[in-house]
């Protein structure tokens, strides 16, 4: 009875269009209230929810992503590996990919990416003769390693939400995945270009100076050598490593490429509040849908009851993954983790899943879900910048979705893919 | 760069009644502060044999903060993580009561949280907790919770009016943020 | 009268360790006395309170948790008496933890905790706080120079930690760990339980030093407004087997770290780490080094409160 005033009421008030964390918290709060447990949990657990130490990452990674995305060093990211690819068919737009992996390295966020390689790189596209909306397809996909290839505010909140899986071995374990989901985009990425003659417009233009362009690029290239170089050597802990790459690169706009000005710096500020106040309300308000569910004994009953089926541990997979597709079509990665962790964690549990496989085999279905229409962040974001209709995208995005989930599927079979590099480096 | 539109945060200016000016102002001068505060403690492990580490209850407290003022911004923007897929299903009547209904909700949930969040305040005030890390009276960092969860409603209130008296609901496009 | 289904107690870490264990000892026994009547479940990892153990006193208060075997650190945010129990080498053995919380000094305190809406049951153990680092072996104060040493959050132990001249640093559990394991800090303190389910030899700790600087009693107590609505015959029963299970729980806290039983002593040791102990003569230094904050602290803490104390350990 009051399990079910529970879902319906957070059901009723998502369907109306509340925000997600509203329709969370109130719904924990009527729960809280009909079992008489206590309404002060409310206030207690919306605070306790986000005033976590590790959660400090989030706001700092998120201004990381604005700054860099203003500093202009993903144009000379682009130049440089233009320098290198040269002007094939295809090849622009495998450069595309490339830089976005590698701001994945610097930024935590998919949107964040799109913005600053889109921003960057549409009209070089446009100019190579790739049609917009494969340009934004591209973008979009390409966005989404993001998430993966550390740093990745997916994987704070997960760490925040499953203590027994530490940040760094998260970030050490989303590296070798977002590489391998970086290849898996080329791939097709290339095929369709080569098959439709893709980016041959310039290809008689002479390719940018080597040596120039890396003089350039190097600020861009040492920052994720700094961020991931420094968390790795014990120099500091992630929250400070984004606060170094949040001094670094407005050393970089200020002082080497003198694309910043204070002003810039203050909306900067403004807007990384803002995303992290987006992002930190729900945290907040989903721990007293949190509480309330678990201290009902709400999510164990329903995790037990999903084992007592006796389905084998692939089936379940399966259906868990079939599950987060749906849920993917209305919901952002966030959402998706703070509602459906708490019922997933006990699932693992039993299975006895490596709780660090699972965080980034769940942030992967997530990055493919950010260029999966209709509910599409990363796409979103690119084909504004492109301006194109979202739906133009469809035809280039399936190959890339598919591709994405062939390393899915490895990740399920060869758990390896995400456990070895943080086994070797000491974090498991 | 600065004159084009972000693309992450469209229409950058929200059409309010009062400007957003302070949530703006006092959220931009705590990030700065988490940026020099966590900056400081680097510096001080490193150059110095002074330990800073205990400013972590001051970070965690400009991050509710941050928070807070963050959603009342999103809010006054109409830019919070919400689903209007379904209700733009509805015809324009229905949608409108949607949106009022969204709104009823943000006004109803904060102001549990101002209640029942300056029951709290009141209690830590009472017992006279400390802070676990500094031993500085609680009260006054929990106080930000109730404090700004007063300014989200304002700008809730000020969303409904503005979807009460315009015609037709306006076209929602939340912020995905990772 | 009518209970509720389920009494939530909540602890900081569940079974198998020894603070776990006394807490579902303690559940065990009511339901088995109240045949069945009252319902009591164990919460580990201050689930209750959304992981902040701090949180834990007030919630209890407000009657969001029902009851608890918490930490004397962890509540002394809301009870400032219970820094007692951090004051820098105030017991120099387990006699002494027995003579300060069976004695008037605890009483005391009991009474003081009546006052703020939480009824105090029993006193639980969670163990002497031993330090440990990956540098070197530390046999006297000047060892810890400029060693970093993540400690938890309270102001007393940044002062006792600063006063012996290492670099005192806080950081969530979480944290710790990689934070030990990359060299970001250099040693860590808590109970030597700990040391060993979270096998701390492995990220480097090789140096332990048995030093016994705080001890961290627990209490088991009950939320004043659910306390209320049991009957005087079930308030009993509910006392009663906090005191046994709490006894039960000191037993096992200090199985196999003492030296008429130093098993796990020797397991610790058989991992590749060197286990400083300490002659009173050098425990008398360290005592020396952090004597101006134990001063400063006795006086915030209630110096009627702390001489109590200090006369039930010398008359020991
Ligand atoms: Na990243
Ligand atoms: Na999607």
């Amino acid at each position: 009875m009051i399990t079910a005033a529970l879902f319906l009421c957070f059901l009723l008030l998502f369907i109306a269009g509340t925000p997600v964390g509203v329709a969370l918290g109130l719904a924990g709060c009527l729960a809280i209230f009909m079992a008489d447990l206590g309404l002060m949990a409310a206030p207690t657990n919306a605070y306790t929810g986000i005033a976590k130490y590790p959660l400090l990452a989030v706001p700092m990674f998120v201004l990381v992503g604005a700054i860099f995305d203003r500093s202009g060093v993903a144009l000379r990211l682009v130049n440089f590996t233009s320098a290198i690819v040269g002007r094939r068919a295809g090849s622009l737009a495998a450069v595309t990919v490339i830089v976005s992996m590698f701001l994945g390295g610097i930024s935590g966020s998919g949107p964040a990416n799109a913005a600053a390689v889109g921003g960057a790189m549409i009209g070089a596209l446009s100019r190579a003769g790739y049609p917009r909306a494969f340009s934004a397809s591209v973008i979009g996909a390409a966005a989404a390693t993001d998430i993966l290839i550390p740093p990745s505010i997916a994987l704070i909140i997960y760490s925040v939400l499953v203590p027994q899986a530490s940040v760094p071995a998260l970030f050490a374990a989303g590296m070798i995945p977002g590489i391998l989901a970086g290849i898996a985009l080329i791939v097709p990425v290339l095929y369709v270009s080569k098959k439709n003659g893709f980016g041959l417009a310039e290809k008689d233009l002479p390719r940018p100076p080597f040596w120039k362009s890396f003089r350039e690029a190097i600020w861009g290239l040492l920052a994720p050598v700094l961020i991931l170089g420094g968390m790795r050597a014990g120099w500091f802990t992630p929250t400070e490593a984004a606060v170094m790459a949040v001094l670094y690169g407005l050393f970089v706009g200020f002082v080497i490429y003198r694309s910043l000005t204070l002003r810039d710096v203050y909306e900067m500020f403004v807007e990384a509040a803002e995303i992290s106040g987006v992002i930190l309300i729900v945290v907040a308000l989903a721990a007293i849908f949190g509480w309330a569910g678990s201290t009902l004994g709400v999510f164990d009953h329903a995790a037990n009851a999903i084992v007592a089926t006796g389905g084998n541990q692939y089936v379940i997979l399966t259906l868990l993954i079939i599950m987060l597709i749906v849920i993917g079509m209305f919901l952002d990665g966030v959402s998706t983790f703070l509602i459906l962790l708490p019922l997933l964690m006990p699932i693992a549990n039993k299975f006895g899943w490596d709780p660090v496989w699972f965080g980034v085999l769940l942030t992967l279905k997530i990055a493919i879900g950010q260029f999966t229409p209709p509910m599409a962040v990363n796409l979103m974001v690119s084909c504004r910048i492109a301006g194109v209709p979202m739906e133009s995208t469809l035809r280039w995005v399936f190959p890339m979705i598919a591709s994405m989930f062939v390393v899915l599927i490895l990740m399920v079979i060869f758990p390896e893919i995400a456990l070895w590099l943080p086994r070797v480096l000491g974090y498991l | 760069m600065s004159n084009e539109p972000d693309p992450l945060l469209m229409n950058q200016e929200p059409p309010v009644r009062v400007p957003l000016t302070f949530e703006r102002v006092v959220a931009a001068l705590a990030m700065g502060a988490l940026c020099l505060i966590t900056l400081g403690n680097v510096f001080a492990r490193y150059l110095t044999n002074y330990s800073f580490a205990f400013t972590e209850e001051f970070s965690i407290a400009l991050m509710v903060v941050v928070t807070m003022l963050g959603a009342s911004i999103a809010t006054a923007a109409d830019r919070n993580i919400r689903i209007t897929w379904f209700a733009n299903m509805l015809p324009p009547a229905g949608r409108r009561v949607a949106e009022v209904i969204s709104s009823l909700a943000i006004i109803t949930m904060f102001g549990l949280l101002v209640w029942l969040g300056g029951r709290l305040v009141w209690d830590e005030y009472r017992f006279e907790v400390t802070s676990p890390g500094l031993g500085e009276p609680q009260w006054v960092y929990t106080l930000a919770l109730p404090l700004l969860a007063a300014a989200v409603i304002g700008r809730a209130i000020g969303h409904l009016v503005r979807v009460w008296r315009a015609r037709k609901v306006p076209k929602h496009e939340s912020v995905e943020p990772i | 009268q009518t209970y509720k289904p389920e009494y939530k107690i909540s602890t900081v870490v569940g079974a198998p360790f020894p603070w776990g264990l006394m807490a579902e000892r303690w559940a065990t026994i009511v339901k088995d006395k109240s045949g069945g009547k009252i319902n009591m479940k164990v919460y580990p990892g201050a689930s209750l309170v959304g992981g902040d153990q701090t949180k834990e006193f007030t919630a209890m208060r407000q009657g969001v948790i029902d009851m608890a075997v918490g930490s004397t650190i962890n509540w002394s945010p809301q009870v400032a008496e219970l820094n007692l129990f951090s004051l820098p080498f105030l017991m120099p053995d387990h006699k002494a933890i027995d003579a300060i919380t069976q004695g008037p000094a605890g009483k005391k305190i009991f009474e003081i905790i009546g006052s703020k809406d939480v009824v105090p049951l029993a006193w639980g153990e969670n163990g002497f706080r031993e330090i440990s680092n990956s540098k070197r072996d530390v046999k006297k104060p000047e060892d810890l120079k400029g060693l970093k040493i993540r400690v938890v959050g309270s102001p007393l132990y940044n002062e006792t930690f600063t006063a012996l001249g290492a670099n005192p640093t806080q950081m969530s559990w979480a944290d710790a760990q990689p934070a030990l394991s990359t060299g970001a800090v250099d040693g860590q303190e808590n109970p030597l339980t700990i040391f060993t389910v979270a096998k701390l030899h492995t990220v480097g700790q090789k140096h332990v030093t048995l030093w016994g600087y705080v001890a961290d009693p627990l209490i088991f107590a009950v939320s004043k407004p659910v306390w209320d609505t049991f009957s005087p015959a079930d308030q009993q029963i509910l006392r009663e087997a906090a005191v046994d299970a709490a006894k039960y729980g000191v037993e096992i806290a200090r199985k196999g770290i003492t030296a008429a039983d130093p098993s796990v002593l020797k397991e610790i040791e058989g991992l590749g780490v060197t286990i400083t102990r300490l002659t009173p003569e050098e425990q008398k230094a360290f005592q020396a080094a952090t004597k101006p904050v134990y001063d400063k602290w006795k006086a915030r803490i209630g110096a009627d409160l702390v001489t109590q104390a200090e006369k039930s350990v010398a008359a020991r």
